[in-house]
């Protein structure tokens, strides 16, 4: 026994007397490189900005933002109107003008909904459920899910009658509307029924080649009772109602008028909306935005890309990147021209800052906007060099070494490096932060 | 020609040079217990700390997954890359994978991400292994994470593994694209059984039963079909545990119990599919696949049916190759091309190699303390191992050479006849199943909402768990209920806290 005990006690020294040579650091003791220079800033990032100002900024465009979204929406579910008619005026024989128009009030309404992105992650009314969707989803499901199903939605549309295409039904897609021929599989993720994406596809159609955005034409929407013409016109009419009606409900959560806001409470609970907003910043940039939607580097997947049938995947880099830069600096630019000036996370950055502007800036930067037009040619907007001039498919197919694909790399690098200097910022601020994921 | 130069060392580094020393010298001691044959001598060391009332704490222990540790205990806490990973173009490698952990993956003929099917299990990886974290066992039709290996008696004369069910394959498909033949159905359902431990506590255990209804319009369910459910396992710290050599886990081996101990530990050899050898198995419940990459794509097709690199054809075993694999090749892949490419796999096999292990909760807590001598002292420890050593995994410096604290040994061992799936997977008999490593368990129901373990997620947290190895874990799960009420209480605390 005696002699077992001595064993014991020298294997025990031993394994500490080894602890040093292993290398083993605590959480606190990264030896990130990225890290140590907020570290190293940490004493000097006193600020006369408030927390709360960051707090009420982050609302106060939230729901400017929102409104915005909202209003755009509403301008695109016009155009569709004008386009197909109403549920009570139906037009049998729309016309390719109000298409390219519809189609334009579409690309028209990205961008404000695209700089709300930001907002997600941050267990916002963005990242509420919607119990009226069967699977329940998340209502960003029910607004921007991706990628979307197409086959599903023209099985739907296929195999029902006109007058069972209603709200409901489409957004319960489990029971009522999908026959066996269509559904297989209980997924919140498979089933997209609704959405952008959904409206994005009945307008321009399925994408497969990389001359233009998808193959729709006139005639799919030309038809009167009975036809498959007539549901899909249908079908078209639900989802963008849907639409505003979803992003209706996530705005009225931010406007500090309507009974069921949590604005108030958010702005009185500063450093638990802190760490909301840090979850929320890391969690889109290191997971959806530096991740998921750069896909395509890893896939070679010429249609991996997030606006696939009308080909407008580089607005929805640039306006991410925008929303980042607005919750960034705590300005937000409305759609009528008008400029919100408050107070941004850079307030907190310290020795940072420089870095996550100068990454920004480029993320933003390298998507050069030259895709337009209601079947999204290349104009002759002329590109800045190092920018992304061609269109993203092109990009995507011309394979790995393109220099284009080498500029995208770097939009990824730059997302990686700001979602790494965001989990410090909350950490040099003592702020409770742990980078979820999705 | 260090020790020579000792005298003009600080006072600190000549006591690292002693201990170098000594490190030599009870290395050699060290070995002499790892060898099964001596594991009496563990006992007897075991015996020693429990009567000097010593904790088996050791230093570090906290940080299980050695450098990769992160301490995060929020839902997230399966989904962060290595601690030690800094190099932001690594941690853009760690994001490509993370993005291809979460592709949804859509029938042939659709813009993006084609190629499901034409039978499947899920539609993502995420689908299964929800936050990278434990699948769930649900009564009833409906199996999101919880899969079944199909099989009929004898051997595959290429792998040597199981021979799969004609026309089904070896692995059940309940899920189809449009236009195509789903494998059949499944149902799940449990009855309780109850049991008194000896201080008069009862118990409730939950026994499984499931039955498949193969597809006849595919083809017949042979009546001597072999099904082995097996839920979806955590992601972290497959890396350190590939970094392992083979060596290390071999040292454990005792098939034959040459010991005495009544504990075996076995090897598992399997097909690798990437040169055609046989290799140690150390991943999957039965120890059945060699590799992380081979694991993955294997899921792939077998779980998503996403062709890959590595497993070029359709899962259309006989009669569905006529009609499935038609349906599934309009992927705009083109003939002989992966639906997946090797980048999105490599990205991959990165992300699965590099996730953190979660870092202990509570480790210098008495009764967590408690927990953990009282586990060792009935015998838990025999097979999982608490501490080993990784070795060199060339391109993954983060997990090489690591001391970590996974509590497994990656061996197979005879669990007893309730646990039984009574189906062979290589050299694993239908009793044997892989010691499941125990790291960040505590963390399951905080990621995943539920505290499913073993196998096919049966046991409703930890003490279920215990209660149903049987087996060579027989002697200990007895000495488990004859533990006072405090005592498996501890016991319990101390998993909690991996």
């Amino acid at each position: 026994m005696y002699w077992n005990k001595k064993i014991i006690i020298i294997l025990t020294f031993v394994i500490c007397g080894n602890c040093e040579n292993m290398g083993i650091k605590d959480e606190k003791k990264s030896n990130n490189p990225l890290l140590a220079v907020g570290y190293f800033f940490l004493a000097n990032n006193k600020s006369s900005v408030s927390k709360q100002d960051i707090v009420n900024s982050y609302a106060d465009i939230a729901f400017t933002n929102y409104s915005d979204s909202v209003t755009s929406a509403s301008n695109l579910k016009s155009a569709i109107e004008s386009f197909i008619g109403t549920s009570g005026v139906d037009i049998t024989n729309p016309s390719q003008v109000n298409m390219d128009a519809a189609k334009k009030a579409w690309i028209d309404a990205r961008p404000s909904y695209l700089q709300t992105e930001i907002f997600r992650f941050a267990e916002g009314p963005i990242d509420e459920k919607l119990e009226q969707r069967k699977p329940e989803a998340g209502i960003e499901t029910l607004i921007n899910a991706w990628p979307l199903d197409e086959l599903f939605v023209d099985c739907i549309i296929a195999n029902t009658t006109n007058s069972n295409l209603t709200e409901a039904n489409i957004l319960n897609v489990n029971t009522s509307i999908s026959t066996s021929n269509c559904l297989s599989f209980t997924s919140a993720d498979k089933n997209i029924t609704v959405g952008w994406h959904a409206i994005e596809y009945l307008l321009w159609g399925q994408d497969t080649d990389l001359a233009a955005g998808g193959s729709r034409v006139l005639s799919d929407f030309v038809g009167g009772n009975g036809t498959i013409a007539e549901k899909r016109r249908t079908y078209l009419r639900v989802i963008a109602k849907l639409l505003v009606d979803h992003l209706t409900l996530v705005r009225d959560k931010w406007d500090p008028s309507k009974p069921e806001n949590i604005a108030i409470s958010f702005k009185s609970n500063v450093n638990a909306s802190l760490t909301k907003i840090f979850t929320g910043l890391a969690a889109f940039t290191k997971s959806e935005w530096g991740a998921q939607r750069l896909n395509m580097i890893t896939s070679n997947d010429q249609e991996d890309e997030h606006s696939c049938f009308s080909d407008n995947t580089k607005a929805d880099f640039y306006y991410d990147a925008q929303g980042f830069i607005n919750v960034y600096n705590g300005t937000y630019k409305k759609s009528n021209g008008t400029i919100y000036s408050g107070a941004g996370i850079k307030n907190l950055a310290g020795g940072l800052d420089s870095s996550i502007t100068t990454n920004m800036s480029l993320t933003r930067d390298n998507f050069c906007l030259n895709v337009s037009g209601a079947n999204m040619a290349l104009d002759s907007t002329s590109c800045a060099s190092g920018t992304i001039s061609g269109k993203f498919d092109q990009l995507v197919s011309n394979g790995t070494a393109s220099s284009q694909m080498s500029i995208l790399k770097s939009v990824q690098t730059a997302v990686i490096t700001i979602a790494a200097n965001i989990q410090t910022v909350a950490k040099n601020n003592g702020i409770s932060f742990s980078a979820p994921t999705e | 020609m260090v020790l020579v130069s000792v005298h003009r060392l600080s006072k600190g580094m000549k006591m690292k040079i002693y201990l170098i020393g000594l490190i030599s010298l009870i290395g050699i001691s060290c070995n002499a217990f790892r060898n099964p044959q001596d594991k009496s001598s563990i006992n007897k060391l075991m015996l020693a700390f429990t009567l000097s009332n010593k904790s088996f704490q050791l230093d570090n222990e906290e940080l299980s997954g050695g450098d990769t540790t992160v301490f995060d205990t929020t839902s997230q806490a399966f989904q962060r890359s290595a601690q030690n990973m800094t190099d932001v173009d690594r941690l853009v490698l760690f994001a490509r994978g993370h993005a291809v952990f979460n592709v949804t993956w859509l029938s042939p003929g659709n813009s993006a991400n084609p190629g499901l099917g034409p039978t499947f299990n899920a539609i993502s990886c995420n689908g299964c292994h929800s936050l990278d974290g434990r699948g769930k066992a649900v009564e009833g039709s409906v199996q999101a994470s919880l899969l079944y290996r199909l099989s009929i008696p004898g051997i595959d004369s290429t792998t040597k593994g199981p021979l799969d069910v004609p026309n089904f394959g070896g692995q059940f498909n309940p899920n189809a694209i449009t236009g195509v033949q789903s494998e059949g159905t499944v149902t799940l359902s449990y009855a309780e059984v109850g049991g008194t431990f000896p201080d008069g506590e009862t118990y409730s255990l939950r026994k499984p039963t499931y039955t498949i209804a193969l597809n006849g319009a595919i083809g017949a369910q042979p009546s001597n079909i072999l099904v082995s459910p097996r839920i979806a396992q955590q992601n972290y710290g497959l890396g350190l545990l590939e970094a392992i050599s083979d060596e290390v886990i071999l040292s454990y081996v005792d098939e034959d119990d040459k010991n005495g101990d009544g504990i075996s530990g076995k090897a598992n050899y399997v097909y690798d599919s990437v040169d055609g050898k046989t290799k140690l198995g150390r991943f999957g419940w039965k120890a059945n696949q060699p590799s992380i990459n081979q694991q993955n794509q294997a899921a792939f097709l077998g779980d998503i049916g996403i062709t890959s690199p590595l497993f070029l054809s359709e899962n259309c075993p006989g009669y569905q190759a006529s009609g499935n694999c038609g349906l599934s090749a309009n992927t705009g892949k083109g003939t002989g091309q992966a639906e997946i490419s090797q980048a999105s796999i490599d990205a991959l096999n990165l992300y699965m190699r590099t996730i953190a292990v979660p870092g202990r909760r509570n480790w210098t807590d008495q009764v967590v303390k408690k927990g953990k001598t009282l586990m060792m002292s009935i015998g838990c420890t025999s097979c999982h191992l608490e501490r080993l050593q990784t070795g060199n995994f060339t391109g993954i410096v983060e997990v090489s050479n690591q001391t970590i604290y996974p509590y497994t040994d990656l061996l197979l061992h005879d669990m007893g006849s309730e646990l039984a799936d009574n189906r062979p997977d290589f050299l694993a008999d239908g009793r044997e199943w892989r010691t499941a490593p125990l790291w960040g368990i505590g963390l399951v129901r905080t990621v995943n909402g539920h505290d499913n373990l073993l196998h096919d997620g049966r046991a409703r947290g930890f003490t279920e768990a215990i209660l149903w190895h049987g087996g060579e874990a027989e002697k200990s799960r007895e000495k488990f209920k004859n533990l006072s009420k405090s005592d498996r209480e501890s016991l319990i605390k101390f998993l909690e806290s991996l």
